[in-house]
């Protein structure tokens, strides 16, 4: 249950078994089916939450109705609305799962009291979140930078499994590009191989 | 939003259970789970039938069940607690466990053998006619999930001394 976890703090800190266990009293174990919500635009979010198996994707919906993808977590990733689990305000994303999936969650409380006790978890945490700043600032370079066919380019060589496990209409939300023009680019990039 | 929290019901076959059961199907998405699968099947049914905006399903596995669960309701005699903290110990780690008992005896047992989850037991007294429930007793060590025991009881039609 939390084999992905621990091999993934295993990655950035060392943690004694004492403190593994004692890690582990902090974590919700939770299911999630396809298809279920996590967390719904309006709540506040409550857990930060860490994906043991399966995929969730965070979007937002504007007032036509479209969704926006903002984010997608697979296994060793984590998942949530950072500010509204920080400030208790009201979240403006949607997460929900594309496949069913196991969780770790850990609420507010629990998280500060983790570092607390566990003081490497503020070692990895800061890790976590100097990794979390560099990609959203990547992101921004693709959205602004680059032709459709780059930023999708770019992100099946990034995430090659990702490709296979996301349905195209998501993947061309997340780009910001149409369901049409990620077609487009697909069957563009199949004829150049 | 309005998100529905989802409870599982181990021992949901019980007289009791099936009275928690129907008392909460409209605020909460149950999983129902005992041992005996048809008359779990047949409440599962008699719920969604006369509550079409309950969510309800029938799992017979009991970690399986509070694994997926947010909050867990154990309806189970207190020698039959033992086996079933033991099954779902690992998956009931910081989640509200409610536990049910018609006797003193059973008041603590649960929350030393779920050390790291949020017990809260109920102590339940049987009406002399046997048509109902009076007058329950609620003890716990965290408040927050004494809060969410003590909100379903009025949807079973009991308030909490």
């Amino acid at each position: 249950m939390f084999q992905v976890f621990f091999t993934h703090l295993q990655e950035k800190v060392v943690l004694s078994a004492n403190e593994q266990a004692l890690i582990k009293t902090y974590f919700t174990p939770k299911k999630l089916r396809k298809k279920q919500y996590l967390l719904q635009e309006g709540d506040v979010c409550r857990y930060f939450v860490f994906v043991e198996n399966g995929l969730l994707r965070s979007y937002n919906v504007d007032e036509k109705g479209n969704e926006h993808m903002i984010q997608f977590a697979w296994e060793g990733w984590w998942m949530g609305d950072i500010y509204s689990f920080l400030s208790g305000e009201l979240s403006t994303y949607n997460i929900d799962s594309i496949e069913d999936a196991e969780l770790l969650m850990i609420t507010l409380a629990g998280f500060e009291e983790m570092m607390l006790k566990v003081p490497v978890m503020e070692r990895y945490f800061r890790i976590l979140f100097q990794n979390n700043i560099i990609s959203k600032e990547r992101r921004l370079i693709n959205s602004i930078s680059y032709s459709a066919e780059e930023k999708y380019t770019r992100l099946a060589a990034a995430n090659p499994q990702l490709i296979q496990r996301i349905p195209q209409n998501l993947i061309a939300s997340y780009l910001g590009i149409t369901p049409e023009t990620l077609s487009r680019v697909r069957k563009n990039l199949s004829n150049k191989k | 939003m309005d998100y529905k929290d989802t409870v599982a019901i181990l021992g949901a076959n019980s007289r009791l259970g099936n009275v928690i059961a129907k008392g909460i199907c409209n605020r909460y998405r149950l999983l129902l789970m005992d041992e005996q699968i048809q008359p779990l099947t047949a409440l599962a049914h008699d719920i969604a039938t006369f509550n079409h905006n309950a969510t309800v399903e029938v799992i017979q596995c009991c970690k399986d069940a509070s694994w997926e669960a947010d909050i867990i309701i154990v309806v189970a005699k207190e020698a039959a607690q033992a086996a079933i903290a033991s099954k779902i110990r690992e998956v009931a780690t910081c989640k509200t466990v409610i536990n049910i008992v018609c006797s003193a005896n059973g008041c603590k047992s649960l929350q030393q053998l779920l050390p790291h989850s949020k017990v809260v037991t109920i102590l339940f007294h049987a009406n002399q006619d046997e048509k109902g429930w009076s007058t329950v007793l609620l003890e716990g060590t965290d408040d927050a999930s004494k809060a969410t025991a003590m909100e379903m009881m009025p949807f079973i039609g009991i308030t909490v001394a």
